[in-house]
C-alpha cells in the first residue's frame, strides 16, 4: 500500500490539493481581513503556496536535484527541470521585496494616522 | 548597439546615484537623449531580435518591432520631456531614482519577449509606481499606496500562476515558443490561462472592473506623477496584454468580450467623472474612460481601428501630461485640487493650455485627438461595428459636459490669484499644447508610423 | 479566558466563494501532468558545455537566465531604496531592539565571524553545490542582525560603506553585462575563462555574478533590518 501513495501522479495530487488549500486561505486572509499588516501576510501565504505547486509539481519520483555530485555527473533528464527552480528563488526575493516595502508604508502609515484598519481608512474619495 | 542598454543604461545611472547626487537633473537629461540616441540608431534596422546571455532560442529574447518601436519612442520621449522640465528643480535622489526605473521597467515591458522576464519587468514597473505614489510621504499618500499594493499584489499573484501554467503546459518561456503551442493544449486549460491573464492585467490596465481603486491612487500621489501614470504606465500593461493576446490567437467571441469590456470602462467611467468634485479624480476618471477606448479599439483587432487606437495612446500621453502637469501648477499656486479652485487662478496662458487639452482629449478638430477617434471610428464602422460608435459618441456627450463645465467655470469666476510660471516651464508646457495642434492639422506622417506599427503589432510575434 | 471566536458575515461568504471557485480551480489544475521537453531539460544538456557549473540551478539563474537576476536585484535595490526614503534624524534616534544579556553578547562576538564566513563559504561554492548569492548574503545579514540584538545601540553601520557596496556590486552586474557584449557579442554572455566542472574557479563568470549578488542581497537586508529594526518601545510601530 505504501508503493502506491510512493508514486508519482498522487505525490502530485497531494501538492497540487495542499498548496491550493493554502492558496484558497490566503485568498479568504486577503478579502475578510481588516488589519492591514495580515492582509499583506496573507499575500506572503498566497505566494508560498503557489511556490509549493509549481516546484512539486516538477518533481517526479526517483529524480535528483540538479547538481553534479560523485554519483550523478550527468546532466540529463534523471535531474529535476532546474528552470522552476531559479524562477521561485528570483520569486521569493521579489516577494521578500514588496513586503518589505509594503510593511513599511504601513508603519508610516501608522504614525500618521494612528491605525492601520483598512476600513478605517478614509482619506481618499470624493468626500474629502 | 544593443537593444539591452536602453535597459541597462538607466539601470547603471540609478545604482552610480552616490557619485553624483548633486548632479542628477543634468545626469537625468544625459540619460534621457542618450536613450533617444540609442533608439533613433536601433530604429533604422528594426525588425530586431536579440537575445539575452546566449545566442540561442532557448535564452531571454528581446524584439524591437514597429510597435514596440512606437511605444518606447512615446515613453522616451515623455523622459526627456519630464527631464527638461525637472532640469532647475533641487537634485533629489528619491526623485530621480524611482523615476529613472520607472521608466526602464515601462521599456522592458515593450521590449522584453520572454514570459518571466516580463514578470520580472512587471514587478519593476509596479514597484516604482508604488514608490512614486507614496513620494509625498504623506498620509494620503501612504493611504493610496498601500491600497495600491493591494491590488497590485493580487495582480502579481494572478499573472504568477498564468506563467506557472504557461510552463507547465508548454515547457518554454519565450513568446514566440508559447504562441505557437499554445493552441495545442486542452480548451479548459487555455480558458484558464486566458482568464487569469485578462484578470491580472484587467487590474493593470485599468479597466472596468478591476479599476475602481485607481481614482483613488490619483488623489494620493503627486500631480505630476499623475501625468505619468495615464502617459506610460497604462499604456506599457495595454501594450504587454494585447501583444500576449494577439500571438495566443484566441477565439473571436473573446475579441468581443474584450471590445463590451472595454467599451463598459468607458461608460462607467465617463459616468464617475460627471459627480467628481476633486480635479484629480475628474482627470483619473477621464483617463480612465480612454484607456476603455483604447481597450475597444485594441480588441477589435482590425488594422484600422488599431492603427487610430496607437494615435489615440500617443495623443493621450501628450494631452494628460499637459493637463495635469498644468493642473500641478494650479494646485501649487491655489493650494487646492478642488473643483472650486479650476476658477480661482489667473493665468490664461494655462486657460489656454486646459482648453486644448480637454477639446483634444474630447476629439474635437482640428486637434489631434480628433484625427485619433476619427480613424477608430472609421474603422469600427467600416469592420460592422457601427452601433459601437454611436454608443461612443453618446457617452463622449457626457465627457462633453463636464469638460465645458470646467471650461465655463474659467470663463464667470472671478480670478482671483495670478499664477507665475517659469520661462522654461512655459515653453515645454506650450510645446505640448502646440503638438497637439499640429498633430491635428498634419497627422499623416504620424498616422502612417502608427499604421505601420499597427500592422506589426496584430502580426504577434516575431519569429526566432 | 473566553476562547469563543466570533466569524463575521463577510468573512463567511468569502470563504464560501473562494472554496468553490478553488475546486473549480483544482478540477482542470490537478489534470496537468508537466510536458517534456521543457525548456530546463534543454538547458541542463548545454550546462556542461556552456558554464562547467556543477550546480545546474545557479548556471539558470546566473547565466541563462541572467538579466531576470538583474531585474531582481534592480527590484530589491528599490525596496529598500523606497524604505530609505523619508527616514530623518527623528527616526535614527530611537533605539535598537536589542536584549540586555550578557551570554547573548558574548556568543555574538563570537559568532559573528563565523557567520560572515559561513555566509561568505555559501556565496562562494554557488556553482559547486546548492547555495549562491542570495542565501550566503541572508546569511551574512543575519550575522549583523545577531549584532543588533546583542549591541543594540552601540553597534553602528557606517552608512556609507553600506551605499558603496550597494552601488559598486549593482554597477559591476550591468558592467559584466556589458563586457559581454563588447567580449562575447551577446548582453551578459560568460567572458571568462571557464574553467573545470568542480573546481572553485568554474563557471567563468558565474562566481563572479553571485558574489555581486552576494555583497548586494547582504547589504541590502542588513540595511532593511536595521530600517525596521529601531522601536521606542516593543509594542510601538
Amino acid at each position: 500500500m505504501l508503493e502506491t501513495l510512493d508514486q508519482t501522479p498522487f505525490i502530485h495530487a497531494v501538492v497540487t490539493t495542499g498548496s491550493f488549500v493554502i492558496f484558497a486561505i490566503g485568498l479568504v486572509g486577503v478579502l475578510s481581513k481588516k488589519n492591514l499588516f495580515k492582509i499583506f501576510l496573507s499575500f506572503s501565504l498566497m505566494e508560498s503556496a503557489l511556490f509549493l505547486f509549481f516546484i512539486g509539481s516538477h518533481y517526479a519520483r526517483g529524480k535528483q536535484a540538479p547538481i553534479a555530485t560523485d554519483a550523478f555527473t550527468l546532466f540529463d533528464d534523471r535531474m529535476v527541470d532546474p528552470v522552476p527552480q531559479a524562477m521561485i528563488l528570483t520569486t521569493i526575493v521579489i516577494g521578500i521585496a514588496v513586503l518589505a516595502l509594503a510593511l513599511s508604508f504601513v508603519v508610516r502609515y501608522h504614525r500618521l494616522s494612528g491605525h492601520i484598519r483598512i476600513d478605517r481608512m478614509d482619506e481618499l474619495g470624493d468626500a474629502s | 548597439m544593443s537593444l539591452l542598454s536602453l535597459i541597462a543604461l538607466p539601470l547603471l545611472a540609478v545604482f552610480l546615484t552616490p557619485f553624483y547626487r548633486n548632479r542628477l537633473p543634468i545626469v537625468s537629461l544625459l540619460l534621457s537623449l542618450a536613450l533617444a540616441t540609442v533608439l533613433g540608431i536601433l530604429a533604422v534596422r528594426i525588425p530586431i531580435v536579440e537575445y539575452v546571455s546566449f545566442a540561442s532560442p532557448l535564452g531571454i529574447v528581446f524584439f524591437l518591432d514597429a510597435a514596440s518601436l512606437f511605444f518606447a519612442g512615446v515613453f522616451i520621449g515623455i523622459m526627456l520631456w519630464t527631464a527638461l522640465y525637472t532640469l532647475q528643480h533641487k537634485s533629489d535622489p528619491a526623485c530621480f531614482v524611482v523615476r529613472t526605473v520607472f521608466f526602464a521597467g515601462a521599456l522592458g515591458l515593450v521590449l522584453s519577449g520572454d514570459l518571466f522576464n516580463l514578470y520580472i519587468f512587471f514587478e519593476i514597473a509596479s514597484i516604482s509606481a508604488y514608490l512614486l505614489t507614496a513620494l509625498r510621504q504623506d498620509q494620503k499618500g501612504y493611504a493610496g499606496a498601500i491600497k495600491y499594493m493591494i491590488i497590485g499584489s493580487v495582480a502579481s499573484i494572478f499573472l504568477l500562476l498564468a506563467a506557472m501554467l504557461i510552463y507547465l503546459n508548454i515547457g518554454y518561456l519565450t513568446l514566440p515558443a508559447i504562441a505557437e503551442r499554445f493552441a495545442t493544449l486542452p480548451r479548459d486549460t487555455q480558458y484558464l490561462i486566458l482568464l487569469l491573464l485578462f484578470v491580472g492585467f484587467g487590474i493593470k490596465t485599468e479597466i472596468f472592473p478591476f479599476n475602481l481603486w485607481v481614482a483613488d491612487i490619483y488623489q494620493a500621489a503627486p500631480t505630476r506623477v499623475d501625468g505619468l501614470f495615464s502617459a506610460v504606465l497604462s499604456k506599457a500593461y495595454l501594450f504587454l496584454f494585447f501583444r500576449l493576446l494577439y500571438a495566443l490567437r484566441p477565439e473571436p467571441d473573446v475579441y468581443m468580450f474584450l471590445m463590451l469590456t472595454g467599451l463598459a470602462s468607458f461608460a462607467v467611467a465617463e459616468f464617475s467623472a460627471l459627480t467628481g468634485r476633486d480635479l484629480k479624480r475628474i482627470f483619473a476618471y477621464s483617463t480612465l474612460g480612454q484607456i476603455g477606448v483604447a481597450f475597444l479599439a485594441l480588441a477589435s483587432h482590425d488594422p484600422v481601428v488599431v492603427s487610430g487606437a496607437l494615435f489615440l495612446i500617443g495623443t493621450h500621453a501628450i494631452a494628460k501630461m499637459l493637463l495635469f502637469f498644468a493642473l500641478a501648477i494650479v494646485e501649487k499656486g491655489t493650494g487646492s485640487v478642488r473643483v472650486e479652485a479650476f476658477g480661482r487662478f489667473r493665468s490664461p496662458f494655462l486657460t489656454g493650455l486646459f482648453t486644448l487639452g480637454f477639446l483634444s482629449v474630447l476629439g474635437i478638430p482640428p486637434l489631434a485627438g480628433f484625427i485619433a477617434k476619427w480613424t477608430v471610428f472609421k474603422g469600427l464602422a467600416a469592420a460592422g461595428h457601427l452601433w459601437i460608435v454611436f454608443a461612443v459618441l453618446l457617452i463622449s456627450l457626457i465627457e462633453a459636459t463636464y469638460f465645458f463645465r470646467l471650461l465655463s467655470l474659467r470663463a464667470r469666476s472671478e480670478k482671483s490669484v495670478p499664477l507665475t510660471i517659469p520661462p522654461g516651464h512655459k515653453v515645454l508646457l506650450g510645446s505640448l499644447g502646440l503638438g497637439l495642434i499640429l498633430l491635428g492639422l498634419f497627422p499623416g506622417t504620424a498616422l502612417e508610423l502608427c499604421t505601420r506599427a499597427a500592422e506589426a503589432f496584430l502580426a504577434g510575434v516575431p519569429h526566432v | 479566558m473566553n476562547l469563543k471566536k466570533t466569524v463575521r458575515l463577510q468573512t463567511l461568504l468569502s470563504a464560501l466563494m473562494v472554496s468553490s471557485l478553488t475546486i473549480a480551480l483544482l478540477g482542470v489544475i490537478v489534470h496537468i501532468v508537466p510536458v517534456q521537453p521543457t525548456l530546463g531539460s534543454h538547458l541542463l544538456e548545454l550546462n556542461r558545455a556552456q558554464t562547467q557549473s556543477a550546480n545546474a540551478v545557479t548556471s539558470v539563474v546566473t547565466y541563462f537566465r541572467g538579466l531576470d537576476t538583474l531585474g531582481e536585484v534592480t527590484i530589491l535595490f528599490l525596496s529598500i531604496f523606497g524604505i530609505g526614503i523619508g527616514i530623518d534624524r527623528s527616526d535614527r534616534m530611537r533605539t535598537i531592539l536589542h536584549y540586555d544579556n550578557s551570554l547573548l553578547k558574548i556568543g555574538a562576538r563570537v559568532l559573528f565571524p563565523v557567520m560572515i564566513l559561513f555566509g561568505a563559504y555559501i556565496i562562494l561554492h554557488g556553482h559547486l553545490s546548492p547555495g549562491g548569492g542570495f542565501q550566503g548574503g541572508v546569511v551574512i545579514a543575519s550575522a549583523f542582525l545577531l549584532m543588533f540584538l546583542a549591541e543594540g545601540d552601540a553597534y553602528d553601520l557606517d552608512h556609507r560603506i553600506m551605499s558603496l557596496f550597494e552601488a559598486l556590486s549593482g554597477a559591476g552586474f550591468v558592467l559584466l553585462g556589458v563586457l559581454g557584449v563588447i567580449l562575447g557579442g551577446v548582453f551578459l554572455s560568460n567572458p571568462l575563462p571557464l574553467g573545470r566542472l568542480g573546481a572553485l574557479f568554474s563557471g567563468g563568470a558565474i562566481g563572479v555574478i553571485y558574489l555581486f549578488v552576494g555583497l548586494k542581497v547582504a547589504s541590502e537586508i542588513t540595511l532593511l533590518i536595521e530600517y525596521f529594526i529601531r522601536t521606542n518601545d516593543a509594542r510601538d510601530a
